[in-house]
């Protein structure tokens, strides 16, 4: 029986994810291979969205692998492996975070996040362009968000996990993810009224 | 707020988790196109949604798994460190040694023969080897204390005055020479005699010191 808060999460199976830890935890090398080559596209764009383009973010996936390699005696199958591998990658982000925000000393608020995504902005004219600044607002207002809010939001809108699973990566009760997407998207709201009033006229 | 819209708020925070498609399946319920506050509620979490969604995905890399993979190339080729309770677990893991059946009895079948040929020598060969012993160390006792013993030589520091200083010289000199000194010394001639007692006169002891008169 689950403790009360904590979310019962039923394992899909297969989940290929696991197959291949419990291989590796068993010495496969191979099976380790497939791990990085199957879900280091997903690290990397959630590290991506929830830290920004930063220079490092293949540095941070090896990262994550190199903890995965380190905490391999410790896996023990009990939800899907990305739930396990995204706990992994969050307490990496928000180290990250911290590290940034002690390096910069300035508020990592909004205006600089958004320039933090001037690199992958699209140039285009016209409806391009304002798409483009649509996308641009939407990603600072993201970075913009509480830690925790923002990997709650990223994990169920992005990466698509059941509110469960976002309390078991951010290991909190569903209930509390539930809270925390409410307040994300509220503050979203505001944020981006500009943009959604306008379409909505 | 009237019961309906409570009902809708609900089922729209419900279908906030499902996405777009839940969303629109909200916007053709009836109460939706009822209620015009409601339907901008409705409206402003579906602009959201579409604001969320025109974000793409971030571009991975190209060969982006390759790269991790060699960069953990050297982690995962050191040699993890055992814990402690590791190690004992491996330890303990390592089963005892099997011992063949019956080794004690193989192992007294092997030493029947050298236990055997104990057994065989007759009594009277050990009390002529006893004898054989015996008698060679009372031959060395007495051979010992027949001979005379060499008087150990003794440095000039460890006696403590001239008298037993000049005993000892005695004692060496008629050990070199295996005569008495007084014999000796009663056959020497009177001018030898006057060489003694002048050598005796000339003595350090009775002598002036030397740093007493300034030196050499």
């Amino acid at each position: 029986m689950p403790a009360p808060d904590e979310p019962n999460v039923e394992l899909p199976t297969p989940d290929p994810g696991v197959a291949w830890m419990l291989r590796y935890q068993q010495g496969d090398e191979r099976a380790f291979d497939q791990l990085v080559e199957g879900y280091s596209p997903r690290v990397f764009a959630l590290i991506t969205r929830f830290v920004g383009p930063a220079q490092n973010r293949e540095d941070l996936v090896q990262e994550v692998f190199l903890r995965v390699i380190r905490a391999r005696h410790d896996y023990r199958p009990e939800a899907r492996f990305s739930t396990w591998l995204y706990r992994i990658v969050f307490n990496l982000c928000v180290n990250e975070n911290e590290r940034r925000k002690r390096g910069v000393s300035l508020d990592d608020g909004e205006g600089e996040a958004h320039d933090r995504w001037a690199d992958e902005r699209v140039s285009a004219p016209g409806a391009e362009l304002e798409r483009a600044d649509l996308v641009g607002s939407v990603r600072a207002a993201i970075a913009a968000l509480p830690d925790r809010q923002r990997m709650a939001l990223v994990l169920a809108k992005y990466e698509e996990l059941a509110y469960d699973e976002v309390a078991l990566v951010l290991g909190t009760s569903e209930k509390a993810v539930k809270s925390m997407i409410h307040r994300a998207r509220e503050t979203l709201r505001v944020r981006l009224s500009a943009f959604l009033e306008e379409e909505l006229a | 707020m009237s019961s309906a819209c409570e009902s809708f708020r609900v089922e729209l925070e419900r279908a906030v988790r499902g996405g777009g498609r839940a969303l629109a399946r909200l916007a053709a319920e009836p109460h939706a196109r009822q209620c015009g506050a409601c339907r901008t509620a409705l409206a402003r979490e579906q602009m959201l949604e579409r604001a969320l969604a025109a974000v793409p995905a971030p571009a991975v890399p190209p060969a982006l798994a390759r790269r991790v993979l060699a960069a953990l190339a050297h982690e995962r080729l050191r040699a993890p460190v055992l814990e402690e309770h590791e190690l004992d677990e491996l330890l303990e893991s390592v089963p005892a040694p099997p011992v063949p059946p019956d080794l004690g009895a193989r192992v007294l079948a092997g030493l029947v023969p050298e236990r055997s040929a104990r057994r065989r020598r007759p009594r009277w060969a050990w009390l002529v080897a006893a004898g054989l012993l015996v008698g060679a160390g009372l031959w060395a006792v007495r051979a010992r204390s027949s001979a005379p013993p060499p008087s150990p030589l003794v440095e000039a520091e460890d006696l403590e005055s001239d008298e037993e200083l000049l005993a000892y010289a005695c004692e060496r000199w008629e050990e070199l020479h295996d005569e008495d000194l007084d014999v000796w010394l009663a056959s020497i001639d009177p001018l030898d005699e006057l060489l003694l007692e002048y050598a005796e006169e000339s003595w350090p002891e009775n002598a002036a010191p030397a740093d007493a008169a300034g030196g050499f």
